[in-house]
């Protein structure tokens, strides 16, 4: 078999690298003026309209409890609809996009956060960069997290 | 459900016109005999069974069609030869029309489809007569030509269709110099048919074709009369033969009336300038020369007239080895039509080519469909688009809005077409409510049969357009409605005609569009929904009490029967009774955030009307903010706005653990939006008490402005309480992400103007989440109790500091708020400009004996109706307006510019006399001509000034009728000051009496009125024999009650407030005022 590598779409968040598979992204958006959607989940940054489609905005830090760094969201990562109904990531920046042979990609055992159950499954497998380390994510299991919450507020 | 076997019914068939088309196709490959067989028998399988749902179904044109291919079929079923291409293609063609059919299922019915069936016939015919005859019989044919262009072309189709014909010939037996006179005659068309018909056959075919008038002798056959009239026919009279001109066509005219243009060339080419009568005995035969001459042949237009029938004149070398009868080159044969252009001429290959595009251009003027399905998901992503356009067209806005010229113009047009567009767009989405209703005939016949019931439904504004997701959601409820109305409402014909009903029951089933929404109304004509009978149940169910009972209303009653499991039908049927059909009807219209309204006479019928709006895709909203964020909120259930601010009266009180606002006599309890998005659960007593802790009323900011909407939810209102409201919008909504459906205090988003997205506000979801149940509302029938003609609309403001003045709203145009800064001061006279208009100021305390005005740096100017003049009372504050009912004390004030006085809140209010203050202003009315104009002012203001008893002499005496003490009291001033006598009552017995009494000189009488109204009071006085002038003074509609009021004999009609025409109008009725005018 043949060692195409598969490429990602990395982006930064409080200082650390994500991706996601490139096949995944519909689309990268500068706008990111979101308007908050109150009762939702606090992962919900808002809607925000991106040429007159209405998309959710997912704050990645907060779903992945980052440290808020104080830097501003300046990247709306748009996702595919096979991936989720018209949603997205807001993450700091996105970064370029890294081609990774498949030896390098590693399941993600690191993972075993107990204490956050929510979290698990966000996280897909590892790339080893050749100075970093390319985590990863899961971008289907970030919806039901969302309904998950809100389930368990208005409970 | 019938709607689902349709949509299965749309599935198959396609499934089944696929196999067709499939095997059809594959039929033009097959080599083997067996291949063929399996291919036909598969194609005829298909259809057979789309023949079977389809008249299972009821859509007779499908099923006919379907029926037509299949006899076609059938024929070729036994034998081991491929159907010929020709057949193929028609077969082909009937399916696509089927596809088109089945694609737009209710629209069928309508759909024309004779010239295919009758294709689809003659090839039936076609191959059962060729394999039974052999020899070709020629016979000469003598025919009148048919008169309507329309009947035209199928006689003609069939008339080559049935074999080849030669020695063509077209002339007119009768021909006068003019045109006119040539187009009543007769024009005659003789020909030798070429056929393998039998002459019976042949006589049959053409009286098939729409032929009404029968054969008259051997082989001359009448028919209707050509018609000429689009044809610029050149005619000359022979000089030889005067009376018989001969005429000839320019091949171009006659195509115009003419589908078929062989005759024409024939005609033109056989003799270079005449065609002469067939009598003279010399024939026009069709010489060889005709078609090597280069003009078109006859061979080449004819044998294409089974599968192309129109298809246009096309020049093309005259066929070689495939002309059938070298000696008889014009003979034509409809079979010469070969099945595969294999061996074709490379000129006949183009020829067929340019045949294949001349009738893919006829298609699409002939069969061109007149709606296209489009998929939903297409027009939302218009709609997004559209948005995006209109964000677009906002930022050029903002970009180029400070500079002038010539982007400013481009920015015009880009407004106005986005706008177009987005209507445009959002039209794409209504349908008319014909596809819905059109599905109705059937299952009410079929209901009626089950039930031995006689109904007739008839179907009222099927083009009536609704958004499609409302239609498809009304499905449902008027199923359930129309099953009612049959099932409960209806009698048995034998009931109905011991009632002296029509045996046939009717229903009706009606839409309308009004005001932004649909009302649809099914109304039936019979036995009506018994009260008793509803009551009874209410009572058995312990719903309500007896006492609760009488209290309310028949429509409030019958909404009862909407409650599940509530029927009053004795037996359950087949059809409804079990209750849940109206609980269904009434989940369904509340969905689409409609109305059910229920009126029924017993005896008489019921009649249920749903209000639904026009689409939800679109729903006007106000746009408030709380906070820094904007949000959208339906106006559907918004009853008012109340403003609290510092200077009004009234603000939030706090009961035990409620927050409530006084609004007239309402405790209306206040749901704060700010806490309500800023809880996301539900709230409990501790979120209450502490969303009052931090609302105290004494702490509350005095400078603070906000505003409480009042909203109705299920019957209750309650007050959401937000910061600002920045206007109406229209709102294109889109629903709120799947994964935050569980959030329920939004019923969706929408862009802003901005481009920013806003949320909609769910008002029961608000309600809910609050835990606030509202409070019931006054029920508008007690006001409406009391006597609905003297429940008045009154505004309430302040001038001065002590009194409250009063005005009706009828008299009130509109209110302005005027800067003082803008008032100019003429002498001691003040004006303001309102629409470039210098309107004069009327300070009250200058014409009324009432305390000075409070001034404010802004206030309000009252612009009263009714006065040419421009004028306005200064106003220091609206108080409100009130529904009341007026009862004038006359007395209790002494002054001239006041109607009266009445207790409006506990509290005097004073009536002003806007004529009064108009007059003092203008002098009289401009709308008085007369000479006696300046003495009556003169009059008046003495009048005014000491207020005596009437006491004027011969000026009139006239009967004013009203009930309303109010209007009475202020026309009757009317009057007076005219110096004209006046006795009033109070309804029309009342007027008969004092008719009776004294003598009148006119009689001015309101129309509306309890005990006897206008209409019959003088009707009454009529048939009394008073000749006194009558004239109705009404707030009726002038225009639509004009005759009415002539055929009860009344002598003139005018509205009530409008003083200058009134008086203009009684004194021309008054004889006093005509002799006057004959003196000046």
């Amino acid at each position: 078999m043949l060692d195409v590598p598969t490429l990602f779409c990395t982006f930064a968040a409080s200082g650390r690298l994500f991706g996601v598979p490139l096949i995944d992204i519909k689309e990268v958006s500068a706008e990111t003026h979101c308007t908050p959607i109150p009762h939702a989940p606090k992962h919900v940054q808002g809607y925000v309209n991106i040429r007159g489609q209405i998309i959710l905005a997912l704050d990645l830090k907060r779903i992945l409890n980052l440290p808020a760094d104080g830097r501003v969201a300046q990247r709306l990562v748009i996702f595919k609809a096979k991936i989720g109904p018209a949603f997205g990531l807001l993450v700091d920046e996105v970064g370029e996009i890294a081609s990774v042979r498949n030896q390098d990609i590693v399941a993600d055992e690191t993972n075993l956060d107990l204490e956050s159950p929510s979290t698990s499954g966000l996280i897909r497998y590892i790339c080893k960069l050749p100075d970093q380390l390319l985590v990863v994510l899961e971008a289907k299991n970030f919806l039901p997290i969302v309904e998950q919450e809100l389930h368990q507020q208005s409970r | 459900m019938a709607h689902e076997s349709h949509a299965e019914f749309i599935l198959e068939s396609r499934e089944h016109l696929q196999v067709v088309e499939g095997s059809l196709l594959a039929l033009e490959r097959a080599d083997s005999a067996q291949q063929i067989c399996q291919c036909v028998d598969a194609s005829l399988r298909a259809i057979h069974s789309l023949k079977g749902n389809a008249g299972f179904l009821g859509f007779h044109p499908v099923q006919q069609l379907a029926h037509a291919t299949e006899s076609v079929l059938e024929n070729y079923r036994d034998l081991t030869v491929a159907p010929p291409s020709a057949v193929v293609e028609a077969i082909l063609l009937a399916n696509d029309r089927l596809a088109a059919m089945i694609d737009d299922l209710y629209h069928c019915q309508t759909q024309d489809i004779s010239d295919l069936l009758k294709k689809l016939h003659l090839l039936e015919i076609e191959v059962t007569s060729s394999s039974t005859h052999s020899d070709r019989d020629a016979f000469h044919l003598e025919l009148s030509l048919p008169r309507a262009a329309t009947t035209i072309a199928p006689f003609f189709e069939t008339l080559f269709s049935l074999g080849s014909l030669s020695e063509v010939e077209l002339t007119a037996p009768d021909l006068c110099t003019s045109v006119d006179d040539w187009q009543l005659a007769e024009t005659w068309l003789t020909c030798n048919l070429q056929t393998d018909r039998s002459i019976i056959e042949v006589q049959r075919r053409l009286a098939l074709s729409g032929l009404s008038v029968p054969w008259s002798d051997l082989g001359a056959v009448e028919l209707a009369k050509l018609d000429f009239s689009g044809i610029d026919s050149q005619l000359t009279s022979g000089p030889s033969s005067p009376q018989r001109g001969e005429l000839f066509y320019e091949p171009e005219n006659l195509l115009i009336g003419l589908p078929r243009p062989p005759i024409v060339w024939v005609a033109k080419k056989c003799e270079a300038d005449r065609l002469q009568r067939p009598s003279q005995g010399t024939q026009a035969p069709l010489p060889q020369d005709a078609t090597t001459a280069g003009g078109n042949s006859l061979a080449d237009s004819l044998p294409h007239s089974l599968s192309t029938p129109d298809v246009l004149p096309v020049r093309a070398q005259p066929p070689t080895s495939e002309a059938p009868a070298p000696a008889q080159p014009a003979l034509i044969s409809a079979n010469v039509l070969p099945d595969s252009t294999a061996d074709l001429t490379p000129q006949q290959q183009a020829t067929l080519a340019a045949r294949a595009v001349a009738k893919s251009a006829s298609d699409t003027t002939s069969e061109r469909p007149s709606s296209l399905r489009i998929q939903v998901d297409l027009l939302d992503r218009l709609m997004n688009l559209v948005s995006e356009l209109t964000l677009v067209r906002n930022q050029s806005i903002l970009a180029f809005g400070e500079t002038d010229g010539a982007p400013q113009a481009v920015i015009q047009r880009l407004n106005s077409v986005t706008s177009e567009l987005q209507d445009a767009v959002l039209k794409t989405r209504m349908q008319p409510v014909g596809n819905l209703f059109g599905r109705f005939p059937r299952m009410v016949r079929d209901l009626a049969r089950q039930l031995g019931k006689q109904v007739e439904l008839v179907v009222v504004g099927q083009e009536v357009e609704l958004d499609k997701t409302v239609l498809e959601q009304l499905s449902d409820p008027l199923t359930h409605l129309i099953r009612n109305s049959i099932d409960h409402g209806l009698e048995t014909a034998a009931e109905r005609q011991k009632q002296g009903k029509p045996a046939v029951g009717q229903v009706t089933l009606s839409a309308m569009a009004a005001d932004g929404q649909v009302i649809i109304e099914i109304r039936d004509d019979g036995r009506g929904i018994d009260p008793d009978a509803v009551t009874a149940k209410v009572l058995a169910r312990g719903l309500k009490t007896q006492a609760e009972l009488q209290k309310i209303s028949t429509s409030e009653l019958y909404s009862f029967i909407l409650l599940p499991g509530f029927s009053t039908a004795k037996q359950l049927s087949d059809v409804s009774g079990r209750g849940v059909g109206m609980d269904v009807v009434k989940t369904n219209v509340e969905r689409l955030e409609g109305s059910l309204t229920i009126d029924s006479s017993p005896g008489l019928g019921t009649t249920i009307a749903l209000r639904v709006p026009l689409t939800l895709a679109i729903i006007p909203c106000l746009i408030v903010t709380v906070g820094e964020q904007r949000f959208a909120i339906p106006q559907r259930g918004l009853e008012e706005i109340v403003c609290l601010h510092p200077g009004g009266r009234g603000s939030i009180e706090h009961s035990y653990d409620n927050e409530l606002f006084r609004l007239r006599n309402m405790l209306l309890p206040i749901v704060r939006l700010k806490a309500v998005l800023q809880y996301n659960s539900p709230f409990t007593a501790q979120t209450r008490s502490a969303i009052m802790a931090a609302h105290a009323p004494v702490a509350r900011d005095p400078g603070l402005i906000e505003y409480i909407l009042v909203l109705r939810t299920g019957g209750r209102e309650f007050g959401l309480l937000i910061d600002d409201v920045r206007g109406t919008e229209e709102v294109v909504v889109k629903p709120m992400h799947p994964s935050l459906r569980k959030i329920g205090i939004f019923a969706g988003a929408t862009l802003m103007g901005d481009g920013h997205v806003a949320l909609i506000a769910n008002i029961d979801g608000i309600a809910e989440h609050a835990r606030c149940y509202g409070v019931e509302p006054p029920k508008a029938t007690e006001v409406a109790q009391r006597d609905p003609a003297d429940v008045h609309r009154i505004l309430l403001f302040k001038y001065g500091p002590n009194e409250q003045f009063a005005l009706p709203l009828v008299q009130v145009r509109r209110i302005e708020l005027i800067d003082m800064d803008r008032v100019e001061l003429v002498g001691d006279q003040a004006f303001v400009t309102l629409d470039g208009v210098a309107t004069r100021i009327v300070q009250l305390d200058k014409y009324l004996n009432v305390s000075a005005c409070e001034l404010l740096p802004t206030m309000h100017l009252l612009l009263p109706k009714f006065v040419a003049e421009p004028m306005g009372i200064l106003v220091s504050r609206i108080i409100d307006t009130e529904s009341m009912s007026i009862a004038l004390q006359e007395a209790s004030v002494e002054d001239p510019g006041l109607l009266g006085t009445a207790i409006v809140r506990d509290r005097l209010a004073l009536f002003l006399d806007i004529q009064y203050l108009r007059e003092r202003l203008f002098g009289r009315s401009s709308a008085e001509p007369t000479a006696r104009t300046r003495r009556s002012i003169h009059q008046a203001n003495a009048q005014h000034a000491t207020r005596p008893e009437v006491e004027i002499k011969g000026a009139g005496r006239v009967l004013l009728v009203d009930d309303t003490p109010f209007f009475r009291e202020v026309v009757k001033r009317y009057f007076e000051r005219e110096g004209i006598m006046v006795a009033t009552a109070v309804d029309g017995y009342d007027g008969l009496r004092k008719l009776a009494e004294a003598q009148f000189d006119l009689v001015v009488s309101d129309i509306e009125m309890p005990n006897m109204d206008g209409w019959e009071f003088c009707s009454q006085a009529r048939k009394q024999g008073y000749a006194t002038p009558f004239l109705a003074l009404t707030s009726l509609s002038k225009l639509a009650h004009a005759t009415k009021a002539r055929e009860c004999g009344f002598d003139g009609f005018e509205e009530k407030l409008d003083h200058d025409r009134l008086i203009a109008a009684v004194l021309s009725m008054l004889p006093s005022h005509r002799q006057e005018v004959l003196d000046a």
